[in-house]
């Protein structure tokens, strides 16, 4: 790309392939700067990991190995079958050699908050591993079989959503894909896993999203990288340029640098001009978008035959020394990696998991890192935006100009007081992508996200409970037609009882064996009747007494 | 054509039968917060409220006054809308299920209403002619469905704003009615 | 303006006609407004919907549908305990009512929980089983009870005639020690 083009894909004219308008957005300091300084670090073996499998209520884990296993690296632990798609799942692998400890419940460095199954390994600091795959050419393979390697391999969403790779480029396989948009545009503060990706392994990532091309059968494939990253735009400029050579057809494609542009709906919104309807997925509109990190784990998987065993993972915040990106192992403890970045825990005020904006706390600081952790901050305590008093909504409109959504967040936290949940679905809340642009640009520090989430559960739960009390209507309706239809027949069946009775009695007496004929013996069962009766009788009796006794004292 | 018009918009605005006239105000402090349900309250009132004041004003016009019994309008007019007002109320129940429920405050918010009678009576004293007089009953009606749905809106305002304890409830309401008054007569210089 | 005894045929005919077409022009509104709003739902289907189907029996009826039957009929909505306060604002809402609180003659709100048979207690007398509004309890006469936990409303009626009290009522998340369970059949299931 020429400076002439850059110019112009910056201000939207020119071009064929130019950014578009897009609603909203804020330009909050990004504090990249300080994990950048340094190079990706590759990471010293902990000795100990807790590899994250999956919530049991997501579905059914398989496991490989059982507590005592010694196992290799890369090799395969266990799989979980997500229950709601029957036949996906996502296999995980171990990150090195080591002795499977047990399997236990922990938190995890995700954003569901809840404790999931892990493998905890004993590592014994050999990394023996298993050979490798040996690489296959990916150009000779049809997308099918690189589907199956990227879903074999336990590629998830790298960005934070977790969803499989592979179910991803597959739910939009009977569509005709039109476009697939690689997703660098890392706009939230302080991470900076993605561009430091970009910067050192370009070539990975653009072999990784010409993979994903051939995978998806899209018919193009777009990088999408914010206009403030030079040299992760330079790294990526002459990869495309490698690649182009031999071939791939990535394109480079410049988004203004704001927040929250990295968002699934904005960044194809930005890049394509198409904005997709609330409710529907982009696959339906023919596009993709997958995350760089998601790109280079393809590459790794295909190329290399490294199933995907660790991540990117930004470490940032006023208490590290050291402030960098690792090559995480996926089940480290979020604590071991702030020991190595020289964590001041005086200064430590609080953990969170994810950007500065959207990013959530962390439940437990021995939280396990997972496919999707990419960014860990140990926040001092005037970092972040300090908590300063509430106060009321002055209605400025700041926060429905910041909107990427544009929705009224003012109008919904008025709705959200009154919970006139009607009213918040009509004003379309369920949109809301939690951003937190509201929030930052708001002159009177309404926790506006917090409050909307709050409201989001609500509805949530009132729906649950609206599809729960249909099934005890349906059940209901059951019971009394059951009631009826018996009334109706009452005196025929009377009549049949006698005549049924012994014939009864005496299949039961040809099929059981003389245990269970004792078991259901009608004496055992009077005698067990009239020993539950007097127990019941004799408690009775004491809570009488005792009552009685209480009555007396006062 | 344009003396039809302004004569609308100038009843429906300028002279607004509740906020400018103060006729069937209360209307307004019981009608309700949901918008649709206030379209449905708003579009029944518009019907009863036109026909029954053109009912009126044609009996007036072509019986009282060629008999020269004027004197008996009060009585006639009473009848005749609180007749018209039981009739479509009847229709009504029979269609609309959840607005049945609410019988006894529709028939408040038109039987009862002086909203009817004030109409028929200031346009029963207009020096304007009959087609004339349809037109302004016409505007009539819809000023007033037109505020009916407007206060809907301005409930639901109501609902989540902060307001100060002692102007909770009908205060705060009544102080609003007050400033969507004094907007309304910014509409005077039209006519 | 033209004498009224001469032309006021014509005068008739015209505002007749204005009348005719605008009441038409109503009655084509309101219909569209009839089926837009109600959709073919009665008003006892749609307080049904907002009523959280425990079947209890708190409110004094036998089931949700006859208490809904009841409040169309003009009962208080402020009778159902396992709503809380949030089926009675849906139900005032929809009725135009104001908010009542709950009426607490028929009970007070509780957390959702689900009964629970104490297995080694049960006699398998049946009679929980007939209590049973959604036939949620599995088990024959002198056998064993249990409840389907997914299918109980948590509606109290089968603690009351249970002649050994071995029912409790217990809150639903309690499901902690199912999961371990699970992590253990997956150990013990692996080849």
């Amino acid at each position: 790309m020429s400076p002439l083009q850059r110019i112009q894909s910056m201000l939207g004219v020119g071009t064929s392939l130019s950014s578009r308008r897009t609603a909203g957005g804020i330009k909050p300091p990004s504090y990249k700067e300080h994990s950048l300084r340094s190079r990706i670090m590759p990471m010293p073996i902990p000795p100990q990991l807790k590899i994250p499998v999956g919530a049991t209520e997501s579905g059914t884990i398989a496991l490989d190995i059982a507590a005592g296993d010694h196992v290799h690296k890369y090799q395969k632990l266990a799989q979980l079958q997500l229950s709601a798609q029957g036949r996906t799942s996502i296999p995980v692998h171990a990150p090195t050699s080591g002795i499977v400890s047990a399997i236990e419940e922990a938190y995890v460095a995700d954003h569901s908050q809840q404790k999931q199954v892990c493998i905890v390994l004993k590592t014994d600091g050999l990394d023996t591993s298993l050979p490798l795959e040996p690489a296959v050419d990916y150009r000779q393979l049809a997308s099918e079989e690189l589907v199956t390697a990227i879903r074999r391999a336990g590629i998830v969403g790298m960005g934070g959503a977790g969803f499989p790779a592979a179910d991803k480029i597959d739910s939009a396989a009977h569509q005709a894909l039109d476009l697939l948009i690689i997703n660098a545009a890392e706009c939230e503060p302080y991470i900076s896993a993605d561009e430091a990706l970009i910067r050192e392994r370009a070539e990975g990532v653009v072999t990784g999203a010409e993979i994903l091309q051939r995978a998806s059968s899209a018919r193009r494939c777009i990088i999408a990288i914010e206009s403030s990253k030079p040299n992760a735009i330079q790294a990526l400029e002459q990869a495309i340029e490698a690649q182009t050579n031999i071939t791939g057809n990535c394109e480079l494609l410049l988004v203004p640098s704001k927040y929250p542009v990295g968002s699934e709906k904005q960044l194809i919104q930005s890049v394509s001009g198409i904005e997709i309807p609330s409710g529907q997925h982009p696959a339906q509109h023919g596009v993709l978008v997958h995350n760089v990190g998601t790109s280079y784990a393809v590459f790794q998987a295909l190329v290399l035959g490294r199933p995907c065993i660790s991540r990117i993972t930004t470490l940032s915040g006023q208490a590290l020394k050291t402030p960098k990106n690792f090559e995480a192992l996926i089940g480290c403890s979020v604590e071991f990696l702030f020991e190595i970045c020289g964590i001041d825990k005086s200064l430590r005020h609080k953990t969170l998991l994810g950007g500065s904006l959207m990013g959530l706390q962390l439940p437990s600081d021995n939280a396990a890192v997972s496919k999707t952790t990419n960014c860990l901050i140990a926040a001092g305590s005037d970092e972040l935006a300090p908590p300063t008093e509430i106060q009321a909504c002055i209605r400025c409109g700041f926060c429905a100009d910041a909107c990427p959504v544009r929705l009224l967040p003012q109008q919904l936290l008025a709705f959200s007081k009154t919970a006139n949940n009607s009213q918040l679905l009509e004003h379309g809340l369920m949109d809301c992508i939690e951003c937190g642009a509201c929030d930052y640009v708001c002159p009177s520090h309404i926790p506006l996200v917090s409050i909307y989430k709050d409201s989001k559960a609500a509805i949530e739960t009132r729906l649950t409970n609206h599809e729960r009390s249909k099934v005890w209507q349906q059940r209901f309706q059951y019971h009394q037609s059951r009631i009826k239809k018996e009334k109706d027949q009452a005196p025929t069946r009377t009549k049949a009882v006698p005549a049924k009775k012994p014939a009864a009695e005496s299949e039961v007496s040809a099929s059981n064996n003389g245990n269970e004929q004792e078991f259901f013996s009608k004496e055992k069962a009077s005698r067990e009747i009239a020993a539950a009766v007097a127990r019941v009788k004799a408690r009775r009796d004491e809570s009488k007494k005792a009552a009685s006794v209480q009555d007396k004292s006062k | 054509m344009t003396n039809y018009l302004s004569i609308i918009i100038a009843a429906a605005l300028v002279n607004n039968l509740i906020l400018i006239q103060l006729l069937g105000v209360s209307s307004l402090f019981y009608s309700t917060k949901r918008l649709p349900q206030a379209i449905e309250f708003a579009l029944f009132n518009f019907v009863v409220l036109f026909a029954a004041s053109i009912t009126n004003l044609f009996f007036y016009r072509f019986v009282l006054i060629p008999l020269h019994i004027e004197f008996l309008r009060l009585v006639i007019f009473v009848g005749s809308s609180a007749l018209l007002t039981t009739t479509l109320l009847r229709i009504i129940s029979a269609r609309l299920p959840i607005t049945a429920r609410q019988q006894g405050l529709l028939l408040f918010l038109t039987g009862g209403n002086s909203a009817v009678l004030g109409a028929t009576l200031l346009s029963s004293n207009s020096i304007l002619d009959f087609s004339e007089n349809i037109a302004q009953n016409f505007g009539a009606a819809l000023g007033y469905s037109l505020m009916i749905v407007g206060f809907a809106a301005v409930r639901l305002r109501l609902e989540s704003a902060d307001v100060p304890a002692p102007f909770r409830g009908s205060a705060i309401a009544l102080i609003t009615a007050g400033l969507v008054t004094i907007s309304l007569l910014g509409f005077a210089g039209l006519t | 303006m033209l004498p009224l005894n001469t032309f006021w045929l014509v005068q008739l005919s015209l505002s007749g006609g204005l009348i005719l077409a605008t009441s038409l022009l109503l009655l084509k509104i309101y219909k569209y407004l009839c089926y837009q709003l109600t959709a073919q739902k009665s008003l006892v289907k749609q307080i049904n919907r907002i009523l959280p189907q425990t079947q209890c029996g708190q409110c004094g009826h036998p089931g949700c549908l006859p208490y809904a039957r009841a409040i169309s009929e003009g009962e208080a909505s402020n009778r159902c305990p396992p709503g809380g306060h949030e089926t009675i604002l849906e139900l005032a809402e929809l009725l135009n009512e104001p908010v009542l609180e709950l009426d607490p003659s028929h009970g007070q709100f509780k957390e959702f929980s689900v009964a629970v048979i104490r297995e080694d207690e049960c006699i398998g007398c049946t009679k929980c089983i007939q209590a049973c509004p959604v036939d949620a309890i599995l088990g024959g006469p002198k056998l064993m009870h249990t409840v389907i936990e997914a299918e109980c409303t948590g509606c109290d009626l089968c603690v009351e005639p249970c002649p050994v009290d071995c029912i409790d009522m217990l809150k639903h998340c309690e499901d902690a020690p199912v999961i371990f369970s699970k992590i253990h059949d997956i150990q013990g299931a692996r080849p």
